[in-house]
């Protein structure tokens, strides 16, 4: 297990590395110079030419970016050209938001999907499953950020029930925080939902023609102890897997539905970041969105190791 | 699956027979529903002019924001343009999107994949850690900075989302190289002396093919949808040409006045959207017989 | 049932619990961006400002109509030769950090923002030679040259006086201290800024919050969601297509202003060495462009009639506004006749735009008025960053420029239209117009001055180097249980006066 453990980490690092230089490299070549998006109204030369400096954009791109691995590795995400503010703080403010929203997100998606996923493979080829598989469909096939401006439209904007976005911090409000979050969280887990219940389907029936569930049939054991003890416990461990990596996915599902529902978060702080041409933003953001992606492909590869005996070595 | 299975079932007796994928395929209710999903939204882009009642860059000043009305089916949007016009017009930019994105990702993805499978060493090694970075980032976010980086228009959008797209298939190529590598008949191939590239194209790429089909039915229904989202953050079709994620866009401020606006490009997205995902479950169960 | 009702009655004591725990009282904004650096030297934004009104006084203040009034100045007096200007300052104030104000933090503030590296002042405080402290109360600015709008510019950033203490610090952006009503506690970035009453305040009675809170709400929807479901108390530019919501909702009150500001499209006009434009070439082209387009309908169509169709950079509501040039109405056939005269029948225009949703609805409004004359429009959209880079650079045929106007008409006629103007990268230079701008800039006589700035309309008008289009106005939504709410043609919130209704 160690030595498994090991050898990830041996890989990820060096990918973690090449997202850092993709990802600068991208930045730089990116057209309109942020020096001029910073100056704003005001444009003489002089503070164009001093803001340049400020910001190190005059050196060459070597040196640049030499200079922030320097600080990334020592932990400092560097400063935002926009706010001036550090942008570890602004992390450190966003990331809570998003994962909040990611967790909200992915109960609601396995809240949906593992039961819906076992009634339809319990129900094979009846309406149940076939609703199902409508669903999941749909589930899919919906861009997110309509269906957010669907759900604003009817729960907001002809039933006032729900506030059409903005966000109110978890210990401000409890209550409104989560009144909030409701639309976002089902708008960014609809996709995933759909996929958790695809794969617990088709995972469910295979398990359920594999031959201990059929002993345990044959020895007369209740359908629903047959159901729970046996099937869905070996059913799910491929879901387990796929819903730590959907954690992932969901980052960049959040991109847009942060900016549906104006919820300041991580996928907010990219968008602002790639318009506002705040360099040092985007290139920690994406880092620590790559970062956590490799994390929880880790993490899924553990979880799928620690549960599925074969594996184990 | 295995390539052998896939091999198999692409080489069954009888073109449409009930063994074949192709068979299989037609009598699949979903994939006959998706085919023709797309191939009505196919014909609707190429007929636009035919098919629209008006102009989709028309404005009527005296026609603004209304609803949906016997002359204009589908309401009019914030410049008194039509929706409906908008709508099929809209097609075009969705479905090029798609195609042509998918296109990108598959002529860059696949040569990439195969040659990493096939000659493994430094290549494979550059090759796959590049992809893994790729695939490291957020696929919207990378859209977003290349659609950014290339500048707003539909041309750049579907760059941008072509090569967000490719890491999937250079890893779905690369591996199901590396498994048809094996096969016996490619070990033949290279005893006879075949060269490298003859040996690619004649006896690897036709045998990985079809899970890659498969994919790039399903990829087609994520660039539609990217597309639309690029256009709904300003980075796709330029104004005034209609794409279904920039009229989302424009109606969101009208959400009030205005729904009926926001309501069509959507269901559009949805319904084509639904139409490839569809067709991409009904050939991966044709291509992958398991029950 | 039960467990239904249960859930309304939690969720209507849920607001009530939320009221009650708030004993200080909080004014809540939600702004539309997220102020830059907040700091009067180096901000260069709206929203800065904005928020700045509420943190930071200025040596003299603009009224409702414009005109000056004092605020840390209580006077001012111009030599003969107008040459030079003596400051009365306010006795017995001292900044938020509880260091006195005087003449000596006078001159501190104008030497900071002359020198101070990326200082944003130095052009509006160019005409600035030194200052004198006379005594601890009263402050002279020597001029290089007679200046009229120096007042104004001490109206704005350039006349806020931060503490003398803090401005020597290298973080003063990150802990702001000046003399003002609120004093900063707590900035989280894109999210909020929250200021606390400083009770030491020389006018502080009059302030009825004991706290203000921003919150940056980028879409102007949501903001209004928010201001109508309570979770805020003024909501600022709310959308010209949602001021119906506004009107229709008892518990809200709209507040409006004239704006200053202009949106414009600006000719690249100079450079002829590089011309390939027609409309670079003959004014007569860009007449008729003008004449090809209805103002009234782009405001219309695009802002709901709210705002102000107009065809000069300075707005009517400004007092120096010349009525002697009406916007002319829309003409096609003398448009047509225009470019028949110049022998061209389909004319080719590339308009250059900041891709916003508003300016690129006003762009196709505009392409397909001018199609009717026989303009063949291209639009071009940009992301800011590059929209801007070919603005600066000149490099673009027609842009839709947004100009934040000032108070006094100098700053924006003389950006914009003297050859070496700090906003004139269309390239246009005519020495005529030049010395009857810098005539009205000597003038001390308002009534001159307006004369002065009446013929300088006239030139501009007749070379039409950009074609005005509009004039934005100031919308902000308020809760009807503040009272006291003004808005101002600068669109600042000025907190005096503001308090909870009893």
């Amino acid at each position: 297990m160690l030595r498994f453990l090991a050898g990830r980490l041996a890989v990820a690092i060096p990918t973690l590395l090449l997202v850092s230089v993709l990802v600068f490299g991208l930045q730089k070549l990116l057209p309109g110079d942020p020096a001029l998006a910073l100056a704003g109204e005001d444009r003489s030369p002089e503070v164009i030419a001093f803001l340049r400096q400020k910001y190190q954009f005059d050196q060459p791109l070597l040196v640049q970016y030499w200079i922030w691995l320097k600080a990334f590795a020592s932990g400092d995400l560097g400063t935002s050209v926009r706010t001036g503010l550090p942008i570890g703080a602004m992390v450190a403010d966003k990331l809570p938001v998003t994962i909040e929203l990611s967790i909200l997100s992915m109960l609601i998606a396995l809240g949906i999907g593992v039961p819906a996923g076992v009634a339809a493979a319990l129900n094979r080829g009846t309406i149940v499953d076939y609703l199902v598989g409508v669903l999941g469909l749909a589930g899919l096939s919906i861009p997110s950020f309509w269906f957010g401006i669907m759900l604003i439209l009817l729960f907001s904007v002809t039933m006032g029930l729900l506030p059409s976005g903005g966000y109110t911090p978890f210990f401000e409000s409890p209550w409104g925080n989560l009144k909030t979050m409701l639309l976002p969280s089902i708008v960014l887990g609809s996709s995933s939902a759909a996929i958790i219940m695809r794969h617990t389907r088709s995972s469910m029936l295979t398990v359920l023609r594999q031959d201990f569930v059929r002993t345990a049939r044959a020895k007369g054991l209740p359908e629903r102890t047959v159901v729970v003890r046996h099937a869905l416990r070996n059913g799910l461990i491929p879901v387990v897997t796929l819903a730590t990596l959907q954690l992932g996915q969901l980052l960049s599902g959040a991109v847009l539905t942060e900016q549906v529902f104006g919820i300041p978060g991580f996928g907010k702080m990219i968008v602002d970041g790639v318009f506002g041409r705040d360099y040092a933003v985007v290139q920690a953001v994406v880092m620590c969105a790559a970062a956590f992606f490799l994390l929880l492909s880790l993490l899924a590869d553990l979880a799928y190791a620690a549960l599925n005996p074969r594996i184990r070595t | 699956m295995s390539a052998p299975e896939v091999a198999a079932a692409s080489v069954g007796r009888g073109w449409l027979g009930r063994k074949t994928a192709a068979g299989r395929l037609i009598r699949e209710p979903a994939a006959i529903l998706g085919g023709f999903i797309i191939f009505g939204f196919v014909l609707a882009a190429l007929l636009a002019p035919a098919l629209a009642p008006y102009d989709p860059n028309a404005s009527d000043w005296m026609a603004i924001r209304q609803a949906p009305s016997a002359a204009h089916w589908f309401g009019t949007d914030d410049l008194g343009r039509d929706v409906l016009s908008r709508v099929i017009y809209g097609a075009r930019a969705s479905l090029a999107a798609g195609f042509l994105s998918v296109g990108i990702a598959l002529v860059i993805g696949l040569p990439f994949g195969m040659i990493a499978g096939y000659f493994g060493g430094v290549a494979d090694i550059v090759i796959s850690r590049l992809t893994d970075a790729l695939l490291a980032c957020p696929f919207l976010v990378l859209a977003i900075a290349l659609a950014a980086f290339l500048g707003p228009s539909l041309q750049n959008a579907m760059i941008a989302i072509g090569i967000s797209a490719m890491p999937v298939f250079v890893r779905l190529a690369r591996g199901q190289t590396l498994a048809v590598r094996q096969e016996d008949y490619v070990s033949a191939a290279w005893s006879v002396g075949l060269s490298h590239p003859k040996i690619l194209t004649a006896y690897i790429l036709p045998n990985i093919l079809p899970p890659i089909i498969v994919q790039a039915a399903l990829t087609t229904a994520i660039a539609v949808l990217a597309e639309a989202s690029l256009a709904f953050l300003g980075l796709g079709q330029l104004p005034p040409a209609p794409s279904w994620g920039s009229m989302l866009d424009s109606a969101r401020q009208f959400l009030v006045e205005a729904p009926w606006m926001a309501v069509w490009p959507g269901l559009a997205i949805v319904v084509v959207v639904i139409g490839f995902n569809m067709l991409g479950d009904a050939l991966n169960d044709a291509l992958n017989p398991q029950d | 049932m039960r467990l239904r009702r249960s859930l309304f009655a939690a969720l209507a004591v849920a607001p009530l619990l939320a009221l009650s725990s708030a004993h200080a009282t909080t004014l809540r904004v939600g702004i539309q961006d997220d102020p830059d650096a907040l700091d009067p030297a180096t901000s260069g934004t709206y929203i800065g400002r904005f928020v700045f009104a509420a943190m930071c006084d200025k040596l003299v203040d603009i009224g409702q109509d414009l005109s000056i009034v004092p605020q840390l100045a209580e006077k001012w007096t111009f030599a003969d030769d107008q040459k030079s200007v003596v400051f009365t300052l306010r006795k017995g104030v001292s900044f938020q950090d509880g260091t006195p104000f005087d003449a000596a933090a006078v001159k501190f503030n104008i030497d900071r923002m002359q020198t101070m590296k990326d200082s944003r002042r130095k052009a509006e405080l160019a005409a600035v030679a030194s200052v004198d402290v006379l005594a601890p109360d009263q402050v002279r600015l020597n001029l290089k040259e007679p200046f009229a709008p120096l007042l104004s510019v001490l109206s704005d950033r350039a006349g806020m006086m931060v503490s003398p203490v803090a401005g020597a610090k290298e973080d003063f952006s990150a802990n702001p201290v000046c003399v003002g009503p609120y004093k900063f506690v707590e900035r989280k970035s894109r999210d909020l800024i929250r200021l606390q009453k400083d009770a030491s305040y020389w006018d502080a009675a009059r302030y009825g919050y004991d706290e203000v809170l921003y919150s940056y709400i980028p879409d102007s929807t949501v903001r209004l969601a928010r201001v109508r479901a309570g979770d805020l108390d003024i909501a600022e530019r709310i959308a010209p297509t949602d001021l119906k919501t506004v009107r229709d909702d008892k518990n809200l009150k709209l507040h409006s202003a004239p704006g200053l500001a202009v949106s414009h499209l600006m000719v690249k006009v100079g450079e002829p060495e590089k011309a390939n434009s027609p409309l670079q070439k003959d004014a007569r082209l860009r007449r008729a462009f003008e004449l090809s387009i209805d103002r009234n309908v782009i405001n219309r169509v695009a802002f709901n009639g709210e705002y102000t169709a107009d065809n000069q950079m300075i707005p009517p509501s400004d007092p120096f506004y010349p009525k002697s040039h009406p916007a002319p109405a829309r003409d096609v056939a003398a448009a047509k006749k225009l470019m028949a005269e110049v022998g061209a029948t389909t004319v080719p225009v590339e308009i250059t735009f900041e891709n916003a949703l508003t300016d690129a609805r006003v762009a196709q409004i505009v392409q397909s008025m001018a199609k009717e004359a026989g303009f063949d429009v291209k639009l071009l959209p940009l992301e800011t960053a590059t929209a801007i880079q070919r603005y600066l650079a000149g490099n673009f045929e027609m842009y839709i420029g947004n100009w934040s106007g000032r108070a006094d008409p100098d700053p924006t006629l003389y950006a914009f239209f003297a050859c070496n103007g700090g906003q004139n990268f269309n390239k246009y230079c005519n020495k005529d117009l030049e010395g009857v701008l810098n005539a009205a800039r000597a003038e001390g006589d308002i009534a001159k001055r307006k004369q002065l700035y009446d013929k300088a309309t006239g030139i501009y008008l007749a070379d039409l180097p950009t074609i005005p289009i509009y004039h934005p106005n100031w919308f902000f939504a308020a809760r009807a249980k503040v009272d006291g709410v003004v808005v101002y043609p600068d669109g600042l919130l000025r907190l005096k006066g503001v308090k909870p209704a009893s």
